[in-house]
């Protein structure tokens, strides 16, 4: 179904201080159903350069692709393009573009957009790339793999391995049951609710937050941001966080007993240990019975301050 | 020179095929003009796509069919009256010849059509806009190709086929920054601490540098960067795996 609303010029002027700068005012939405041909769909693979992506886990089998285009007339609507390649091994395609040539005229970059709403069975693996737009995933179960330039990245829900990497956008990963991996260049991370064999993230100049983070082994890295970790650790596992200029803060529920080394400008370890060495520059300690299955916690910042909380 | 020199020119540039006071004056251009180097980035990735096609691989058949419509067309003109057969040689062949003539279109045609559908065989569903997609996933529209850049700065289709250049950049600024960092810190290392890092750090530039534009670039950055980060927090600089590559 196609339905396209023009935008009056009487109610740009009712509003002028409400329109943005690149207010686009035509808009068209399309729907599509893809329905599996034989084999169920296995992969998600979605690039849009122009706006945001959703996508939606649900149980049925066919992908349901609604987008949304804006431009600022209905020639430049027409330039815009939404491709979609279904595959016979199960992968399905889907980028974004804007038709080229000597002989149209240049559109303003903010002049245009086209947002992607999906709804995908879950057990498909979603691959998805934004420039600027948002980018989110919700209730999935194979994992994927997300890139973002400046745009948000956003995960809830979703199982098996992900992997996430922007350059200047915020991310988000809340509930999550598997390996992750994610790294931002010069933006913060907020990882709420993880469980998995592993966790490695970081950010180069962002601040890393974490909350209920279960994973067995943790690996949460800084260059200038903070860090605040609070955790569960696992017997055996083992828990990295480390920056150069970033103070370290980390809670932990601890099961069974932790060996920790923590080395920085400060460091305050909390509670009493059973015991506490200082060795080249480290402060070495063990919390709870030595006897019992320990884990491993390394805590360091060069320049920050460290400071250790165990919660029984 | 302005782009609309350069323009003309970038395909005779991309082919080395201009004088070299010519060529150096345009490799000059696109130094200091961004939007002709993403449109000759764009020309190049097209040209690299183009030759990573398969070759045609022409069956049997067809050339068969060749040197049938080749024998008729002999079969006629030797039918032809002697004076036309001189004639012939002193005229334009497609003019005198007709019959050869279409022959040979007819070949060209079938090669075409044959072509056309030998490099769409292996397209289950070929890509199409969404508007033009049923519920089963069956397309009518040819297949997509990417749209070429316009050389616009302004323009939405040049910024997009300047993103993976873009993002590049900001990871080269940001790796840049890193190695002044680890730089800094290796200093404190020991010295075999600091040879493991030089030769891990070599190589994995090396990776950047070959790895091509785009996507394979961009994961270079970020082993790199990965690698940075852990040699600059913790001097872990020994370990010669990708663990953890984002």
């Amino acid at each position: 179904m196609k339905l396209t609303f023009i935008a009056t010029t009487l109610g740009l002027l009712a509003a002028p201080a409400l329109a943005e700068p690149s207010r686009a005012d035509v808009v068209e939405r399309s729907r599509v159903e893809v329905q599996p041909a034989g084999r169920a769909f296995t992969q998600l693979s979605i690039e849009n350069p122009l706006g945001d992506i959703r996508v939606e886990g649900y149980d049925g089998s066919a992908i349901q692709i609604e987008t949304h285009k804006h431009a600022p007339d209905d020639d430049t609507l027409d330039r815009l393009r939404v491709a979609l390649v279904p595959s016979a091994d199960g992968i399905v395609r889907i980028t974004t573009s804007v038709d080229a040539g000597k002989e149209l005229r240049p559109v303003a970059r903010g002049a245009v957009r086209v947002d992607i709403v999906i709804r995908a069975p879950r057990k498909a693996r979603v691959d998805a790339a934004v420039s600027s737009g948002k980018l989110e995933i919700e209730n999935l179960d194979a994992g994927g793999e997300l890139d973002s330039a400046s745009g948000s990245i956003s995960a809830k829900n979703v199982s098996g391995e992900l992997m996430t990497h922007s350059l200047s956008g915020p991310t988000s990963l809340t509930q999550v049951f598997g390996s992750v991996d994610a790294a931002t260049v010069s933006s913060d991370m907020d990882l709420d609710s993880i469980n998995g064999e592993k966790l490695v993230a970081s950010a180069n100049k962002g601040r890393i937050a974490g909350r209920r983070v279960r994973s067995r082994d943790v690996e949460l890295t800084t260059v200038d941001g903070k860090i605040v970790l609070e955790a569960e650790t696992a017997l055996h596992g083992h828990l990295v966080v480390s920056s150069l200029h970033g103070d370290i803060d980390v809670h932990l529920r601890r099961h069974g007993a932790i060996n920790v080394r923590a080395r920085g400008g400060k460091v305050d370890l909390g509670q009493p240990a059973n015991l506490i060495e200082h060795t080249a520059g480290w402060t070495v300690a063990t919390l709870g019975r030595s006897s019992d299955p320990m884990a491993s916690v390394e805590l360091m910042s060069k320049y920050g301050a460290v400071s250790l909380a165990v919660i029984q | 020179m302005t782009c609309d020199d350069v323009r003309p020119q970038l395909t005779a540039y991309l082919d080395g095929e201009l004088e070299d006071d010519r060529g150096s004056a345009v490799r000059g251009h696109l130094r200091g003009c961004e939007a002709c180097r993403t449109a000759a980035d764009a020309e190049a990735a097209l040209r690299d796509g183009l030759r990573a096609l398969p070759s045609l691989d022409v069956p049997a058949t067809l050339w068969a069919r060749v040197q049938a419509e080749l024998a008729q067309a002999e079969i006629a003109d030797a039918e032809k009256p002697r004076w036309r057969r001189a004639l012939a040689r002193w005229s334009p062949s497609t003019w005198v010849t007709p019959r050869f003539a279409l022959a040979s279109g007819a070949v060209a045609v079938i090669v075409c059509v044959w072509a056309w559908r030998y490099t769409h065989r292996d397209l289950p569903a070929p890509q199409a806009n969404l508007m033009d997609t049923v519920a089963h996933g069956v397309v009518k529209t040819p297949r997509w190709a990417p749209a070429p850049a316009t050389g616009d700065q302004n323009d939405v289709a040049t910024a997009i086929a300047a993103l993976p250049k873009d993002a590049s950049d900001e990871y080269a600024t940001a790796t840049a920054e890193l190695v002044a960092l680890a730089q800094t810190e290796r200093t404190t290392w020991p010295e075999a601490q600091q040879k493991q890092f030089d030769a891990k750090l070599a190589e994995l530039q090396h990776d950047i540098i070959t790895a091509d534009e785009g996507r394979a670039r961009h994961r270079a950055y970020r082993t790199l960067i990965r690698y940075l980060e852990r040699a600059t927090t913790r001097a872990e600089v020994a370990f010669a795996d990708t663990r953890g590559t984002p």
